[in-house]
Order: C-alpha cells, then structure tokens, then sequence
C-alpha cells in the first residue's frame, strides 16, 4: 500500500518540470532554461517597480516565464521557425498549430499573420492629434530625418552578416543578412509595433529580442536623449522660442488621413495595413461622427490586443534562440539604431534652423523618433532647461507624430525589398 | 570556407549600402509629398473657413461675461482655496470682491503643471 503510494508519487514527480529542469541540469539545457526564468524575472522587476513601458514589458515579461517552464507546452516557436515544422520550409502548418498548438501558439497566430501591430496602430491613430504637424507641415521632414537610425543600423548588421560576428549571416546567403539587418534597423523607429511587423515577416527567429530591445530602449529615451540632444546643439539654439502655430480647421484634420493614405499606399503598398490602420482611427477619431468606435479602438480594442502581443512575443523567447550572441549584439545595434536616430532628427533641425534664420529650435529634431509623447517630452524638458519661459511641447509632437509615418514607410521599404 | 554561398562580401555591402540610399530617399520623398500637399489643403481650406473661424470666435467669446452663477461656483473655490491655504475653516472666510489679475509667472507655473501633468 504505501510502495504503491510512493511509487504514484514518484511517478508524478518524474513529470513534473522540477525534475525537467534538475533532471537535465547538466546533460541537457536545463541551466538555460533556469537562466530563461532569471531573465523573465528581472524583467518583470523592470516592468513593476521600475515601471518600464510596464502596459507592454509586464505580458512580455511573463509570457518569457511561461514559455521556458518545461513541458507547459503553451507555446512552440518552432511552429512557426523551424523548416522542419513547416511545409516545404517556409508555409505555417496550420493544421499542426490547430492541433497540436498551446495557447499562446494560437494567439500568436496574431502576431504572425500580421493582425495585432496593425489594429494597435488603429488605436493610435484614435488618440493621435496631427494638428500641430498640419499647422506647421516643415515639421514633417524631421519624422523623416529621425529614420536616418534605421538605414544605418541595417548596413552595421549588413557588416557583422558578412564578417559573421556574432552568428549574423550564418547560413551564408544573401537573403538572411538583408532580413535580419532590416529587422534590426526598424528598432531605430522607435515604434515596437512597427518593429514587430517587420521582423515576424523578415526575421521571425529575432522576434522577441528586437521586441524586447525596442520596447526597453522606449522606455529610456529620457535618459539616451537628452545627452544627445545637450552634444549636438548649442545654447543659444536650444533658447530659441518658436512662433505659435497657426489653428487647424477641422476640415484639414478629416481631409489630412485620407490623403495621407493615398499619398503612403500608392507609393509603397506594403505600408498599407500599419497607415491605413493609423489614418482610418485618425479619420475616426477627427470625423467626429464615430465617437463610440474611437472609444473602443483606443481603450477596450487595444487593451486587448496589447495583452495578446506582449504576452506572445514574450512567448517566442526561448533558450535557444534568446541566450546568444545575436540577442546581445541586436541590444546593442538597437541602442546605436537609436542614438543614430536622435542625431538624424537634431541635425536636420539645425539644418532647418539655419535655413530659416534661428526660426526653428533645433531641439524638436530629436522628437522625430516616433516613441509618442516621449520624445516630444523630452524636448519640452531639455528646451524649458535653457529657457524656463520656452513652450516646446507642441512644436515637437508635429515631428512626433510624423517620426510615426516616416517609420511605418521606412517598415514599408524594408518589407517591399526583402519580404 | 564555405561561408558565403550567394554572395561576394564587397558586392553585398555595395548592395546594401544601395538600398539605404534608397530608403531615405523614399522615405523623404513620400513625406516631402505629404508636406506639399498639406500646404496646398491649407491654401485652399483658408478662404472658406475664414468665415467659420470668425464664427467660432465670436461663439467662444460670447460666454465670457461670466454668468452669476459661474461667479458663485468661482467665489465658492475660492473661499476653499483660501480657508485651506490659511488652514482655517471655509465659513470663517469672507469673499467681498475678487479681480483678476495679469499674473504672468502663475499662468506659466499652472500651464507647465497641466503639460507636466498630461505627458
């Protein structure tokens, strides 16, 4: 009776991930897979005490610990990876992840169908205001010099595929350095949805690591930029005081994303979900007309799908692929994307300044990053330093919100060349 | 050995230094695009609304001769604000007139505590 009882006891035992883990400590990868729960944890340190980004960092953070507890079976990235998983290599097997697939395989689903960046970008576009950006339309080629970031992380990856640093361009071919150096890049746009429609097209291998990257380096933008910001500007220039902008007529606000969109998708298509999606909950939202659908779009709609991305992107990193070189190497190239991308924006703003005779305060440059209202923010701040009677915040949020579009076509570029 | 299956490094780099070029350019050229074409809405969405804006004026200025009974709720906040900065109790305040002032440094200090505050 109690050999019996020992024995179901032990059986169990034998099953559970404690012994997955301690069981193959040594032999197999279970110390990887302890490292895994370490990294989850400190995340979500970050994420609740230190409140980083914590609406996203939170579900990324925990879904990292649910995926690497063993046998838990919720997720299988090698789903959606693996060439032996997929059909002829490179189709999802849709009837394996229906059947065999866990939870979060099947919300993932989102993710690699390319469903949940788009409908956050919708919610965006609800609570995106373009009237400082249409009032002063200059404003716009900051969100465009601010992608410089983007083009030069990708020739920096482009180098280590072809030097081979770091397991970059491992398999050799053309193709896979291209994919991977883009996917990188976009972390430069300061936009993780933006980040994660590239990469889960290009590169889904790097998925969680450039999401993890681009999200963290989100939530530090008050301690990279302002040091940039101090570097490349001077005193007087961060002094100056802009003129008021010009109030916009409602009629503008509607006409603005129906343009926008045509402008956007006639030359590059493959933009067309991430702006359609941003100017369609513009649109909703400056209309006026569909005030009950802007509610949902901004509040309960991407809520939701914020829980299911952060929680499935988390999902996808696995011992595997997450403890190596490349993860470290893309924190790093995501950090240069960055700053390159801070730099891009403050020296075309000095441009501007100078061409318009110190009409222009440099200092918005650096808000063409799209992180919204973040780098507007701290534009205001490094600006009010010099100034205390300078009310940069609104003269910024037209670059901000420009920084939006230039990195949803700058995504667009990337995805019509390689995809 | 063996590393490079489809490609000569130099040419890869060439290649990608190619499409950078690219990319800025597409990207400054669309919102260059979108930058003249807000500046052409403008032109001609301002004549018509001229008419408008002029009546959106004249709507949100009409409401300023405050009526009495906003200048009741206002004396109300007031005598709160005041009994609580004195730390006395509301009814031992008296409010016999009010005017206000240019004050310069208290609308700055209130308008960069809502922006503070909002972002």
């Amino acid at each position: 009776m109690l050999n019996n009882l020992l024995e179901g006891f032990g059986a169990f035992f034998a099953k559970t991930g404690v012994a997955e883990i301690f069981g193959g400590f040594f032999a197999e990868n279970g110390y990887k897979t302890l490292i895994m729960l370490a990294i989850a944890c400190v995340l979500l340190y970050l994420a609740i005490v230190k409140k980083y980004e914590p609406l996203l960092l939170l579900p990324i953070a925990f879904g990292m610990l649910l995926a690497n507890l063993p046998l838990g079976e919720v997720m299988h990235p090698e789903y959606f990876i693996d060439p032996a998983y997929l059909i002829d290599g490179h189709d999802l097997d849709m009837n394996l992840i229906f059947h065999k697939g866990g939870l979060l395989d099947l919300l993932y689903l989102g993710v690699k169908l390319g469903i949940y960046p788009p409908l956050i970008f919708l919610g965006i576009g609800c609570m995106t205001d373009f009237g400082p950006l249409i009032s002063n339309p200059r404003s716009i080629l900051l969100g465009a010099a601010a992608q410089l970031g983007v083009f030069i992380t990708f020739i920096g990856a482009i180098l280590l595929g072809v030097f081979g640093i770091g397991g970059f361009g491992a398999d050799g071919t053309a193709e896979t350095i291209f994919k991977e150096a883009a996917s990188i890049g976009i972390i430069g746009g300061a936009d993780g949805p933006t980040a994660i429609y590239v990469t889960k097209t290009l590169a889904p291998g790097l998925l969680s690591a450039i999401a993890i990257a681009a999200y963290s380096y989100m939530a530090l933008i008050p301690v990279i930029q302002p040091p940039i910001m101090k570097a490349l500007t001077t005193k007087q220039e961060r002094q100056i005081v802009m003129e008021q902008l010009r109030p916009v007529t409602q009629k503008e606000k509607i006409l603005f994303p129906i343009i926008v969109t045509l402008v956007v998708v006639l030359i590059v298509p493959d933009a067309a979900p991430l702006v359609g999606m941003l100017m369609l909950g513009n649109l909703i939202k400056e209309s006026g007309v569909a005030d009950r659908l802007c509610k949902t779009a901004q509040n309960e709609l991407m809520n939701i799908v914020t829980i299911f991305l952060g929680v499935t992107v988390g999902a996808t990193a696995k011992a595997e692929t997450f403890l190596t070189a490349k993860t470290i190497l893309i924190i790093v190239l995501g950090l240069v994307a960055f700053s390159v991308s801070t730099a891009g924006g403050l020296i075309f703003g000095k441009i501007m300044c100078k061409v318009t005779g110190g009409k222009v305060n440099p200092l918005i440059g650096s808000a063409g990053v799209s992180a919204v209202p973040m780098a507007a923010r701290m534009s205001q701040k490094v600006g009010q330093e010099e100034n205390p009677a300078n009310f940069l915040l609104m003269h910024a949020m037209g670059p901000n919100v420009a920084g939006v579009i230039g990195s949803a076509v700058a995504a667009g570029v990337f995805l019509a060349l390689f995809a | 050995m063996g590393r490079y299956v489809d490609f000569v490094p130099a040419e890869l780099i060439g290649e990608g230094l190619a499409y950078t070029v690219m990319g800025l350019c597409i990207v400054f050229l669309i919102l260059i695009i979108i930058m003249f074409v807000i500046k052409a809405m403008a032109l001609f969405s301002a004549e018509k609304p001229a008419g408008e804006a002029a009546a959106v004026t004249t709507a949100e200025t009409t409401p300023e001769p405050e009526p009495e009974e906003d200048s009741l709720e206002l004396i109300a906040v007031i005598t709160a604000a005041v009994a609580a900065a004195m730390g006395t109790s509301a009814s031992s305040v008296q409010i016999r007139s009010y005017k206000k002032l240019d004050g310069g440094a208290w609308n700055r200090a209130g308008r960069r505590e809502v922006l503070d505050n909002r972002f």
